[in-house]
């Protein structure tokens, strides 16, 4: 057989991949590769979290028969799931009415809200921290507009208003794909039935949509209760669990720090636990229907209400506060510190290590996640191991997602360092990995679900081995979500500051240096940070622009 | 008892012509089915009259009242979708009465109407069951049930048979025109599959790329269809092209090539017309024989069917000619290579202007001609 | 030598059993139908076949050769799924190409046998267009190309024509056949279509809830059903519920509810016992009041459904029992009226003597 004239590198591509073809042949071999994958997330990433904490028994008993401390680290916790459970709930109330906006709603301005809504998902929370900040409480911002200086100033309000502004997104985002989704017939049966179009919505379209609702809500939980970085920003004194974990760590009060990281975790994960299994008993109130007034809600003009009030709160609470970072960004670019901060001389040569630093660890985590995360994508969508077994490592994946980063850190901190000391470094990447992990195997256990079965049955008959089916059939059509999931992980790590807090001492990565400079506005002026916000803002939206890019064609 | 006018109705979208100006007057208590090969338009039709998709022009009026720009929630109407959509949250019963309960009807009412479809259904012993938890004939009743509870006059059927056997969809076929029949409804049905229009239909529309082709009752689209689309697509039918020799007031001639020669009894072709010859397979007969009168030719195919069987017989110089026979008991009557002639009575020997783009464009089965 | 075997096959999804101690053999060449209703395991049985499954209990023999551990990508078989499976990204041109190419043969080779197959559907001209801007019929055809290009002797066909409409199915399915009987293929086709079966099919098996109720030719299964589910589900088949009165050296004498009695040529019942008689519609005739005849039973005209070439005009018997009989058009002179009184009349020869199931009949003959 002539006629094949390649030589060099795409003949030794040709081999490769002839050679995974046939290795993939033998069971054996797919069972190990899965089995490994399985091994890396249990052994490397499930149990490190749950087991460092335990190691650190001896401390945790200490402080609880500190009274001082315990009262301390009672009203920080309580403060992280209040918030918590507030946010999210508003959130819920004011994200709904918004992705059903941007799904309903055609025009070209519904494509630019529902972009603005992306970006404080984006964009490191630090610097959304930070442009609430000073939207909220600074004189030229809000306070100043309304003379209410105390109102919102730095404490449990202004940490709730950040909260809702960085979960808003998240619900949002979920919540259109869900509608996107949704087949629209079950509310157009209900609507030739004879119902008007708010009791379709209500007795119909969002008991079918629960397990998503219930879904978002968690998420926004999770992220309220994770995030440390800018909550530090704007908490003033007041403590949640992770501005506590946060000073105890600085302060060197280890037996603090590992209580409140266990019960942080313990509680989080009971939660999950007891709203994942209690959700479908759930159910929405849809027998009783108030004809009169559901079809007054359903008129066009209670709509228009609705829409308004959605855009006011959206422009108000997440859009404005959001964006306001720009003033103090501007600031930067046109006072000459654009010019010392790209010859990285005094303060900016940190700023760009720790940014070299940020995106390096990312990329690594990114790496790593693709490469084990994807087998085990694989396993839980083609239900490799058995439908029971499925379910429970589809639960068990979400657990870094659960546990808040800070505990999270501080668990693996002590965990990886029981074994001698590892350098700071890889600390922080096993740390970044593990809370990313979540980010590419689930969205990417979702898209090989969508890809029916039957594709792969038929490749198979016609002679195709299983690696080849992978290759031919599989990745091509996954390839979008592949590489929008890895930049969802290369996004989170970038922006994440509790877990780095919780593990590294010398390194700093850039939104903790932000932290920082935020924090000392007596050393780092208003144009400085703001310049520093903007570099990384520009960094996350090129992010940005992958992921939206990538979606419109996958 | 509810009437329909349609009127000069068209929906575009974009450059695409999916109706195209169609109109329609439908009775009191009249089962119209639509059918059409898959895109000619006929769930847009349903779904402009139901109020789900709005119209691009023309208007639909039920009892005389104009419906465009009224929502389906306030057009009383019923409407069975293809893909059914029971409310998964609900069991049979709760989605039976939503219904009436979205319509604040008082409770007794309520639960009489849902006891006796549920009955007439027989569908009681499933109260209960969730829509997970059916068969797909269940599932199929269920929906009917559900969008006839709501008191409507009017109901829309979309495929409602679609994925179910074949073997269960002839069943459920009348169950369901039994009950519209026994409620006095208005119903217009759509559908693939002109078998199910033909069984229970008062009147058939054939639709092709937005338009109405042809409009009928069932016997006379089948027996006399005036379009060759509606000739092929209502059954199966053999084509052949000739020429009119001769015509008088009493029949026409048609010569078709091969030595061919057929009578048929209409009167509306010219002499030396081109013409389309349509005859379907089962009122053409077939006997042994080569000297007799008639169409000669052999025995090519012999399909046993059930109760009939189709033949496919050669005719020299013209090509392949099916026949439908009821089966004799006892074994095939003819075998392959057998010589045979054929016959057709002149009434079922039917006639149409040759086409202007051509026979096959017509013949198209998934209309795109 | 038969090309494939199953012998006392079973499969198993926890509890269910989907495929019950099946054996079977299919000769080279052959055209099968699998048929039976929706759940009856004839997925299950086609993939089986094809390897995609393993039997839990059973041999399942290839050209004498036993493949139960052979994976399905070294079985020499083409599997046609009811959705047709059309690799969504690839042009109509690569998914035909790709048995082709994965079992070894050089781009342009394969190309070759990928166009030589599509210009035997009659798509050639449509090669670089993707799945998604073709029409069903145009999908199913591709979906066939790329079964025939794989080289593979044996086609399983799940459904092929199931997707399509049903004037499309019609005028396809005698396509389908005579394209694989031309190229010397073994095909297995599975179907809910008794008719579409009745056609196509050298010999038929008819599947219920994972067993098999009678395998046989079209002709010898539509005559000679061996029980009341296969008497039903093919064909149209009247259903009399009665007792055998009294039975002599030709025949028996069958009383139905409310005093009707029937004349049959079986003399294997005995007297006492409960029976289901069976009578196909087309031998079912329906006379004038008044008419005369060994079985003449009264009743009235409940309805008269057009289907085309046929009448099917229901019937309700003076004794409360619905039957069906089926006349062609062009036996008919003027349609019966609704209400009209008629005599519904049949030979004792087409009749069939069944022992009434003791599940009774409705259970027995459950389709859905």
């Amino acid at each position: 057989m002539t006629g094949d004239k390649r030589t060099g590198l795409p003949r030794l591509l040709d081999g490769i991949l002839a050679l995974l073809d046939k290795l993939s042949a033998s069971p054996t071999i797919r069972k190990g590769t899965y089995l490994g994958a399985l091994l890396f997330f249990v052994i490397i990433i499930l149990i490190p979290p749950i087991i460092g904490i335990l190691l650190k028994w001896s401390l945790i008993s200490e402080t609880l028969q500190n009274p001082p401390q315990m009262a301390r680290a009672q009203s920080a916790i309580l403060a992280s799931f209040t918030i918590a459970f507030i946010v999210s709930f508003l959130d819920l109330l004011a994200g709904l009415p918004m992705a059903w906006l941007i799904v309903k709603r055609r025009g070209r301005w519904v494509s630019v809200i529902d972009t603005l809504a992306d970006i404080p998902f984006i964009i490191p929370t630090v610097t959304l921290g930070y442009s609430v900040l000073t939207f909220w409480s600074e004189p030229n911002g809000i306070s100043g507009l309304l003379d209410v200086e105390h109102l919102f100033s730095p404490g449990p309000i202004l940490i709730t208003l950040l909260h809702f502004a960085f979960s808003y997104p998240v619900i949002v985002r979920l919540m259109v794909g869900e509608f996107q989704g949704y087949n629209l017939v079950y509310e157009t049966a209900a609507r030739t039935l004879g119902a008007p179009t708010f009791t379709a919505f209500r007795t119909v379209t969002m008991s079918i949509l629960k397990p998503a609702i219930i879904a978002a809500f968690l998420l926004a939980f999770s992220r309220s209760l994770s995030e440390t970085g800018a909550t530090a920003i704007v908490a003033g004194t007041f403590e949640n669990g992770p501005i506590f974990i946060r000073n105890a760590r600085s302060a060197g009060q280890e037996g603090p720090m590992v209580l409140v990281s266990s019960i942080l975790i313990a509680v989080s994960v009971a939660i999950f636990a007891v709203i994942g299994l209690l959700g479908p008993c759930l159910r929405f109130p849809s027998k009783k229907v108030w004809t009169g007034l559901e079809w007054r809600l359903s008129r066009r003009n209670a709509a228009m209400v609705k829409d308004a009030s959605t855009l006011i709160v959206f422009g108000l609470l997440v859009a404005s506060p959001s964006l306001f970072v720009i003033f103090p960004s501007l600031a930067g670019l046109f006072d000459g510190t654009l010019q010392t901060a790209l010859t990285g001389s005094g303060v900016w040569a940190p700023f760009w290590s720790s940014l070299v630093t940020s995106y390096v660890v990312a990329l690594i985590a990114a790496f790593i996640n693709v490469i084990i995360g994807f087998p085990m994508a694989v396993i839980i969508a083609r239900r490799k191991l058995g439908t029971r077994f499925t379910a429970l490592m589809d639960a068990l994946v979400a657990v870094p997602v659960i546990i808040p980063s800070v505990a999270l850190g501080v668990s693996l901190n002590i965990f990886w360092n029981a074994f001698g000391n590892l350098p700071e470094f890889w600390v922080l990447v096993l740390a970044h990995t593990t809370i990313t992990y979540t980010y590419f195997a689930r969205p990417m256990a979702a898209a090989i679900q969508g890809i029916s079965e039957e594709l792969e049955d038929v490749g198979r008959t016609l002679g195709s081995r299983p690696f080849g089916t992978f290759r031919k059939i599989v990745l091509p059509l996954t390839k979008y979500s592949i590489f929008s999931s890895a930049v969802m992980v290369l996004t989170r790590s970038v922006g994440e500051t509790g877990a780095t807090v919780a593990v590294v001492k010398r390194l700093q990565t850039a939104p903790v240096l932000l932290v920082d400079w935020i924090t000392h506005p007596e050393i780092y002026g208003p144009s400085t940070v703001g310049l520093g916000v903007l570099f990384l803002v520009l960094m996350a939206s090129v992010s940005l622009l992958a992921i939206r890019l990538t979606l419109r064609r996958g | 008892m509810t009437e329909v006018r349609v009127v000069n109705l068209t929906k575009r979208y974009g450059r695409i012509v999916a109706l195209d100006r169609v109109s329609i007057d439908i009775h009191d208590g009249e089962y119209v089915a639509i059918i059409g090969p898959s895109g000619c338009g006929k769930t847009t039709f349903i779904k402009c009259l139901a109020g789900i998709v709005t119209p691009t022009e023309g208007e639909v009026y039920f009892d005389g009242k104009l419906m465009n720009g009224l929502p389906p929630e306030e057009r009383g109407i019923g409407y069975v979708f293809q893909e059914i959509a029971l409310f998964p949250h609900m069991d049979v019963w709760d989605n039976v009465i939503y219904g009436p309960r979205v319509r604040g009807w008082p409770r007794d009412r309520t639960r009489r109407t849902a006891r006796e479809l549920l009955d007439l259904t027989k569908l009681v012993t499933r109260e209960d069951a969730y829509p997970r938890e059916l068969s797909g004939g269940a599932r199929q009743k269920t929906g009917v049930a559900r969008a006839l509870a709501s008191g409507s006059n009017l109901i829309f059927f979309d495929e409602p048979l679609g994925a179910l056997d074949a073997k269960v969809r002839v069943e459920l076929r009348y169950e369901i025109r039994n009950l519209v029949r026994d409620l006095g409804l208005t119903a217009i049905h759509i559908t693939h599959d002109q078998e199910e229009a033909l069984s229970i239909a008062d009147r058939v529309v054939v639709m092709k790329t937005g338009r109405f082709v042809e409009v009928g009752t069932p016997y006379e689209l089948y027996t006399h269809p005036r379009t060759i689309f509606a000739a092929n697509f209502v059954g199966e039918a053999n084509f052949l092209e000739g020429t009119v020799v001769k015509a008088s007031e009493k029949g026409s001639t048609v010569e078709c090539g091969g030595g061919i020669v057929l009578e048929s009894s209409e009167t509306s072709r010219s002499e030396g017309e081109k013409v389309v010859v349509a005859v379907r397979p089962e009122f053409a007969s077939m006997g042994k024989g080569h000297g007799e009168e008639g169409i000669h030719g052999y025995v090519e195919t012999w399909d046993f069917e059930g109760s009939t069987a189709r033949c496919e017989v050669t005719l020299p110089e013209y090509g392949l000619f099916a026949v439908r026979v009821a089966y004799v008991q006892g074994g095939p009557a003819f075998d392959v290579g057998d010589e045979v002639v054929l016959r057709v009575p002149p009434g079922s020997v039917l006639l149409y202007p040759y086409p202007s783009e051509g026979l096959q464009r017509e013949l198209d089965l998934e209309g795109k001609g | 030598m038969p090309e494939i075997r199953l012998i006392e096959v079973s499969k198993r999804f926890g509890r269910i059993e989907a495929i019950d101690d099946i054996s079977l053999e299919i000769k080279n060449g052959e055209y099968l139908c699998v048929l039976g209703p929706t759940g009856s395991g004839k997925t299950t049985l086609l993939r089986l076949i094809a390897g995609l499954l393993r039997p839990d209990e059973g041999e399942i023999f290839m050209d004498e050769r036993r493949v139960n551990e052979l994976p399905a990508e070294e079985r020499d078989v083409a599997y046609m799924p009811q959705q047709y499976a059309l690799f969504p990204h690839m042009t109509v041109l690569g998914n035909v190409a790709f048995g082709p190419l994965s079992r070894g043969k050089d781009p342009a080779e394969a190309s070759r046998t990928a166009l030589d197959m599509l210009k035997l559907v009659r798509l050639h001209e449509r090669a670089d267009a993707l799945p998604s801007e073709l029409s069903g019929g145009m999908q199913q055809r591709v979906a066939l190309a790329r079964s025939l290009a794989s080289g593979a002797k044996l086609m399983l066909l799940d459904e092929p024509l199931g997707a399509l409409d049903a004037r499309l199915r019609v005028e396809l399915r005698y396509r389908l056949k005579s394209m694989v009987k031309n190229l010397g293929l073994t095909a297995i086709h599975v179907t809910h279509d008794q008719r579409e079966a009745m056609i196509v099919a050298d010999r038929i098996v008819v599947l219920r809830a994972g067993r098999s109720e009678q395998i046989g030719t079209p002709f010898h299964i539509y005559q000679r059903p061996e029980n009341l589910f296969v008497a039903n589900f093919v064909g149209d088949t009247n259903f009399l519920d009665g007792t055998v009165s009294k039975a002599d050296s030709t025949g028996s004498y069958v009383e139905l509810r409310g005093g009707l009695n029937v004349r049959v040529q079986e003399t294997s019942f005995l007297t006492g016992e409960r029976v289901i008689l069976t009578i196909r519609q087309e031998l079912t005739s329906v006379k004038a009041y008044g008419w005369e005849s060994v079985n003449a039973l009264p009743g009235t005209v409940l309805a008269v459904r057009f289907l085309g070439d046929y009448l099917r005009i229901e019937i309700r018997l003076m004794n409360g029992d619905e039957v069906g009989a089926e006349v062609p058009l062009t036996n008919i002179n003027t349609y019966p009226k609704i209400g009209e009184e008629v005599v519904v009349s049949f030979k004792p020869l087409d009749v069939s003597v069944y022992t009434t199931p003791p599940r009774g009949l409705a259970k027995e003959i459950e389709v859905a």
